[in-house]
């Protein structure tokens, strides 16, 4: 039996004090400025390089021919994957019941809101003319035209934006009551009155419980496939075309396994992150730090076996393009993007096998860094090797990304964090009623 | 009062400021100090006391503005009159074509210009002359370009600064008057070459009133058959080598096919045999860095041009001592001759020395059948009485009072030890005409705007002699004269109009009729030179050495501008250099081997020293290069030659010996620092892919693309698209394709593709919709070289349609795939899926920054592109709904040959085939049907609708 997961020596009124006393009764004033003044600071600079970038053209980018998609693509798949893990773990974990996700998912939900809004503003920001991107959507033009529904560009517009509003709407939800308790406990009116016309008008009533939970249940299951279908979606943009390299039928369930293993990644670095600076080390506990580490080390197992089978694939093919793409790949120019990529998402892992590290702040976070990083160069691999040197040679070209490609990039980071600070400061990072919930059920268990 | 030179380089510097032209504005002008002394000294009065500054500066802004005005368009001279009835044969909208001639080094390129609303846009070749049949050039087809440049001079200006030509006028007659009392001593007229008969009459006329004037002509690089056609036959004489008869063509470093004047007239004529007979004529080359010629070859070995003569003294019996490639080069030649009697042609190339051209004639007249695979005629060029080197001796003798120099640039293209320019600065009067205010503008006392060929009266020779009369297509748009005009008022005839000239000439042997049909036709009937028969001289044995060892320096015009007349013409600048793929620079050709041994790689800057002058340029390892041989070409390195020519380049006329001779002793040493050269194409292997393919004659590619349109037998997820009617398609002959660039210039005019820079380039962002790929095959120090024109595909089964989520490509009823330019967002998912990567993106606003007068050229009835859209070819598709538009008015079907797509038409080879594939009866539709037809990367499932036939090669047998 694991050990004591939560903290059931308490009255259940410890866990609605611990969590919902921090937006009222912040704990870190000073670090939260300094992060979340640094994090403005990058998402200034996401609008100064978007400013720039719609003034000039996306010229000022490294983009070119052949490598006509640049890190525009690689951050869009990477942001998507990030937020795919939220979704997994709150909704794939809810539905199959397993009760550890209660400590990790609000934050690894929010996450998701916020990642997927960082993905999305790539495919627009890609754009060569960014303010027509609305002809992609499916609205009634007086020319009557439509979306070319073939292109996996379209279907990557309505999974993004599907995905968007279930997410947001799936953390919404779940906040719900939570914000019902934050409410009651506010002591200023101004507080009283946000929290309140958030909360919705929450009375915590049998009926509300009633509602609440067939919603909870019926986004989850809404969200779930949601997880699967969006990645498989990013995944036909590369399988769609005919390149050596991307067209292939292993790559939506590949994409999927990628995002889900870059997610937990960032997972694993947000929740040590609140636990250590929001002293919740008996809600968020090793036992949940160990369950991630052990969910990475089964993803980057299964990451390394579509690595090979990416490679056995091209090889089986027999055609010369696969197979000098893979020769490329390992020996090109641009080797050493599949060699950070093996060795980050491949090897270092594989320190998870040892509980000590399982168990080892440092360690788990530096591997989730690890992970979030070579999910990245992973994405660069597989854009800028498969491009660079497609079929004809006279068209190779190499592709070096400019200061603004980095700038719109560290820019995306602060639109990440931004939003995820003050998530942090003003509303409950955990979910109060379901820890208590369990809590209740584990402490019943006890009394019998 | 002399003005002081700070005032006049201010003004030449604002005069050559790029972007916004002139000035900022009038302050900027009026308050610049140093132009304000120069005011002072110009209009004293203004600057008297009591004259409040700000009246000055008023007044001179009034009369700045009014000198701006007038510099904008020439006013008619007759009064205008609107159009009360429209003009028979003129309806807005629709195009009109005019036959008219550029000349080219003395040479007829006989072009038929567009011109929408009397603005020439196009040219294209003139179908009626034999020397065209509609194909042209490159360098003709950009001469539009260079009637819109921006930098055109357009005014006269005297010691740098801005006059008029009734002041040039008042000094010219002075300067007759004079002339005439001392019989013309001490006039001097440079010029290029011409065949020009109104020039050379007007050159007579001048000798006639004085006598004791004397007509240099030069062009920068010493080339000249005269003396090799005396020492064989006795006179001047210009033989021309029939390669369209031929079966076996030997080349002795002669690049008939490679760019200049007489490009055109051989490609059809080596075209014809080509098409006519499989792998023939057997092209045999020797030459010591690739050429298109040697590009074609059958065999081809790469040596120094010192050692030409030997395998010249080799094929004529003699017994050098030869090296072993040589050796069997030799042989094959000496195989192929034996078995193919009276149809050998074989020349040596201007370069060479006059005897060894001289031995070629006459083993051409021998193995040949004179009169058939050789003809002779009378020069078609002019021989000028004197040389350049000659001036500058006379010069420096201060023996040239006055001197006229017509079109020509000689203080830069000229051989560096020729101290031209010190000696011009010298000469009493000293008169430039020419296009731009270029090196020799800024050092002579007068300069003239001449007017463009496109603005000029004036008549020129083809090759064979036929004339053509050049006629305006627009009115001087900066102020210029013919160079008629110009050599008439020497003659007294001042102020002149433009025309008279021309018709003077032609007084008597054109009548009103004849002059109208010429003029229509762009041929003058009847005028062609008869053949000549000649009887040749014994020729003695070619006294013949071995070349001194060490390096040896080659000098070549350069490949896109030439001798540097066409350096300030972006399309040029930015068109790939055929061997090397480079643009915007000149580099310095090197062997594989010689890269080896001084441990360079390419862009790696070496200093070439020749004759005690040396200059920097970056390298470039040229596989076919003979081991000990660097090749530089002219026409970079400028200082003057406008804003898009400066600063490129080094300038190898800095170093070129006064003395012609085919290559000049060097010595090389690598400096050991890089420059960034821009190459199109970085990979040049075919990497053992099937994109080239070779068979043997008559034989067929063992896959051959499909020929019905449809692709029935192939899988396909997706509805297939039917055709009932149209289903457009291109045949690429790859065994004609030599690589000369003419489409790709072609399709930038047709299409208004923009230029892009040198630093865009860099990065992959040329706009060529239509490419020359070149791969080699073999080895690096002899390698086959292959061309590969690649447009757009228009793939039956796009990946690109596939990619698109706004249905901005689509495919059309009739099978083009379709670029639709506002409907497209510019995602690049169809560049990225694209597998041959046609299709190009415009990164930035690379057309609407272009300056107003460069618009001026652009097509019509092509939409030009903004930023942040996807273009690529469209199989003109402007000329096929145009077909479409006239053959549905009149309620018939498009005919096979009525759309011909823009680089089809340019192809001196015709290797480009367009039409209708559902006819079967089409030439595209039976170029399809041939064996050796492929499709290129066809297994990708694409079925790509342009299509390639493979180049074919003989192998060993030499029996034709």
């Amino acid at each position: 039996m694991a050990p004591p997961v939560l903290p059931v020596d308490k009255p259940l009124s410890h866990v609605d004090d611990e969590i919902a006393s921090i937006p009222l009764d912040f704990p870190q004033r000073k670090g939260w400025l300094a992060g979340a003044g640094a994090s403005l600071l990058l998402l200034m600079g996401f609008f100064l390089s978007a400013a720039v970038l719609f003034v000039a053209g996306v010229g000022i980018w490294g983009v070119n021919s052949p490598v006509f998609w640049g890190m525009a693509i690689m951050n869009y798949v990477w942001w998507v994957g990030i937020g795919n893990a939220g979704t997994l773990i709150s909704g794939l974990l809810l539905l199959l019941q397993q009760d550890w996700r209660n400590a990790l998912n609000r934050s690894a939900e929010a996450m998701a809101v916020f990642a997927i809004v960082c993905a999305g503003v790539f495919p627009i920001l890609h754009l060569g003319r960014p303010w027509l991107f609305y002809w992609m959507f499916p609205y009634p033009s007086e020319m009557g035209v439509w979306p070319q529904f073939r292109s996996p560009l379209t279907w990557d517009v309505f999974a993004i934006l599907i995905y968007l509003i279930v997410s947001i709407l799936f953390w919404y939800t779940g906040l719900l009551p939570d914000l019902a308790t934050v409410r009651d406990r506010a002591k200023g009116r101004p507080a009283r009155l946000a929290y309140g016309v958030l909360a919705l008008g929450w009375r915590g009533s049998a009926v509300h419980w009633r509602r609440w939970r067939q919603a909870y249940f019926f986004l989850a299951a809404i969200a779930v496939p949601l997880v699967f279908s969006v990645h498989s979606e990013v995944g036909m943009l590369f399988a769609a075309g005919q390149q050596a390299g991307w067209h292939s039928t292993m790559f939506p369930p590949f994409f999927v396994v990628g995002a889900a293993f870059s997610g937990f990644g960032v997972v694993t670095m947000l929740a040590i992150a609140i636990r250590q600076a929001l002293h919740l080390e008996d809600l968020v506990t090793e036992f949940h730090l160990d369950a991630l580490a052990r969910v990475t080390l089964g993803l980057a197992i299964l990451m390394t076996y579509c690595y090979w089978w990416e490679i056995f694939d091209a090889i089986y093919s027999g055609d010369r393009y696969e197979i000098r793409g893979v020769d490329d790949r390992l020996s090109g120019a641009y080797a050493w993007s599949f060699w950070i990529t093996q060795f980050l998402n491949c090897v270092v892992p594989h320190i998870f096998w040892s509980r000590w590290a399982r168990h080892n702040l440092v360690v788990l976070f530096v591997v989730g860094l690890a992970v979030a990083v070579g999910m990245w160069f992973e994405r660069f691999m597989l854009v800028v090797t498969t491009l660079y040197h497609d079929y004809l040679p006279s068209s190779w070209n190499y592709y070096i990304p400019t200061f603004w490609d980095w700038a719109v990039f560290a820019g995306t980071i602060g639109l990440f964090l931004f939003p995820y600070f003050l998530f942090v400061r003003f509303l409950p990072v955990i979910s109060i009623s379901e820890i208590k919930e369990k809590v209740f059920e584990l402490q019943g268990r006890r009394q019998t | 009062m002399p003005v002081d030179l700070p005032a006049k380089d201010r003004l030449q510097q604002l005069a050559q400021q790029g972007g916004k032209r002139f000035w900022r504005g009038l302050e900027e002008l009026v308050t610049d100090r140093a132009v304000q002394d120069w005011l002072a000294v110009e209009f004293p009065a203004a600057f008297e006391d009591g004259v409040a500054r700000r009246d000055v500066l008023k007044t001179m802004a009034a009369s700045l503005v009014m000198a701006s005005l007038s510099g904008c368009a020439p006013a008619p001279e007759t009064p205008a009159v609107p159009y009360v009835n429209q003009p028979v044969g003129y309806v807005p909208g629709v195009p009109r074509c005019f036959a008219t001639a550029v000349p080219f080094d003395g040479y007829a390129q006989p072009v038929l210009a567009e011109c929408h609303a009397g603005r020439p846009t196009r040219l294209d070749g003139n179908p009626q002359h034999p020397m065209s049949q509609g194909t042209i050039s490159a360098f003709t087809q950009a001469t539009v370009q260079q009637l819109y440049d921006p930098d055109r001079s357009d005014t006269v200006t005297y010691r740098g600064r801005v006059s008029t030509w009734g002041t040039f006028d008042a000094a010219l007659l002075a300067e007759t008057q004079r002339l005439k009392l001392v019989g013309g001593k001490g006039l001097r007229l440079l010029t290029g070459l011409h065949s020009s008969p109104t020039l050379l009459r007007q050159i007579a006329a001048l000798k006639k009133l004085y006598p004791e004037m004397r007509w240099h002509g030069y062009v920068p690089i010493g080339r000249s058959r005269f003396d090799a056609t005396r020492q064989a036959f006795g006179r001047s004489l210009l033989a021309l080598p029939r390669l369209d008869v031929a079966s076996v063509v030997v080349s002795l470093e002669d690049d008939y096919l490679g760019p200049g004047p007489q490009q055109i007239a051989a490609s059809l004529a080596w075209s014809k045999q080509r098409r006519g007979s499989q792998g023939l004529p057997l092209l045999f080359v020797a030459e010591s860095t690739p050429s298109l010629t040697g590009a074609m070859a059958h065999r081809r070995v790469a040596t120094a041009s010192a050692r030409i003569p030997l395998l010249a003294a080799a094929l004529a019996g003699q017994t050098p001592a030869l090296n072993s490639a040589e050796t069997a080069w030799v042989e094959a030649v000496g195989q192929a001759v034996k078995s193919n009697p009276g149809r050998v042609v074989i020349s040596a190339g201007e370069t060479q020395q006059a005897d060894v051209q001289a031995l070629c004639l006459s083993l051409a007249h021998r193995w040949g059948e004179p009169g058939h695979t050789v003809t002779y005629s009378d020069p078609v060029v002019a021989e000028p009485e004197s040389a350049l080197a000659e001036l500058v001796a006379d010069m420096q003798a201060g023996q040239v009072g006055s001197l006229l120099m017509i079109d020509v640039n000689p203080v830069y293209a000229k051989p560096g030890a020729l101290a031209f320019g010190e000696a011009l600065v010298r000469v009493p009067l000293s008169i430039h005409a020419a296009g731009l205010y270029d090196e020799t503008s800024a050092l002579s006392q007068w300069h003239l705007p001449v007017a463009h060929p496109l603005e000029s009266w004036s008549d020129c020779r083809a090759i064979d002699g036929s004339v053509t009369i050049l006629q305006p297509l627009i009115a001087p748009l900066r102020q210029g004269r013919t160079i008629h005009q110009i050599l008439d008022s020497l003659l007294g005839r001042i102020g002149g109009d433009p025309l008279t000239p021309v018709r003077e000439t032609w007084r008597g042997k054109l009548d009103e009729p004849a002059w109208r049909q010429a003029l229509e036709a762009g041929l003058a009937p009847n005028t062609a030179f008869a053949k000549v028969s000649v009887t040749p001289r014994p020729i003695a044995a070619l006294a013949f050495s071995a070349p001194p060892a060490g390096t040896e320096a080659i000098f070549r015009p350069d490949p896109t501008i030439w001798d540097g007349r066409f350096a300030n013409c972006s399309w040029l600048q930015e068109l790939p250099k055929p061997a090397t793929k480079v643009v915007w620079d000149n580099v310095v050709a090197i062997s594989p081997d010689l890269g080896r041994r001084l441990q360079i790689a390419s862009g790696g800057i070496i200093e070439v020293e020749v004759d005690g002058r040396t200059l920097r340029g970056p390298a470039w390892i040229l596989p076919g290069q003979a081991a000990d041989t660097v090749t530089l070409t002219l026409g970079y390195g400028r200082q003057r030659g406008g804003t898009v020519a400066d600063g490129h380049g080094y300038d190898a006329y800095a170093i070129l010996p006064a003395q012609p001779s085919p290559s000049y002793a060097v010595k090389i040493s690598s400096v050991g620092r890089d420059h960034h050269l821009v190459s199109t194409q970085l990979h040049h292997a075919i990497d053992g892919t099937d994109l080239v393919r070779v068979v043997a004659p008559n034989e067929g590619v063992e896959d051959a693309a499909e020929t019905v349109v449809g692709h029935p037998n192939r899988p396909s997820l997706y509805p297939r698209h039917l055709y009932d009617g149209y289903a457009w398609g291109m045949v690429i002959d790859n065994d004609l394709c030599i690589g000369c660039n003419a489409c790709v210039i072609a399709c930038q005019s047709e299409n208004n593709i923009p230029t892009v820079g040198k630093a865009q380039v860099a990065v992959g962002r040329e706009m060529h919709w239509l490419r020359v790929d070149r791969y080699y095959e073999g080895d690096r120090d002899h390698p086959f070289t292959h061309f590969e024109p690649v447009p757009c595909m228009h793939c039956e089964n796009a990946p690109c349609e596939l990619g698109c989520p706004v249905n901005a490509t689509v495919h059309s009823p009739d099978g083009i795939n379709e670029m639709v330019y506002n409907r497209c967002i510019g995602t690049r998912t169809c560049a990225s899926y694209c597998p041959y990567k046609v299709r190009r993106f415009n990164f930035y606003f690379f057309s609407r920054n272009a300056p107003p007068l460069e618009r001026a050229h652009r097509n019509p009835e092509v939409t030009v592109r903004s930023r942040g859209v996807m273009e690529k070819c469209t199989y003109c598709v402007q000329r096929v709904e145009k077909a479409r538009v006239e053959a549905d008015r009149e309620g018939r079907t498009i005919a096979d040959g009525a759309v011909r797509t823009a680089c089809q038409n340019a192809c001196p080879t015709a290797a480009i085939a367009f039409g209708n594939l559902t006819d079967p009866d089409s030439q595209v539709a039976k170029k399809r049907a041939d064996r050796r037809n492929y499709g290129l990367l066809d297994k990708l499932n694409t079925w790509p609708r342009t299509t390639y036939l493979a180049r074919i090669r003989r192998n060993g047998a030499e029996e034709a």
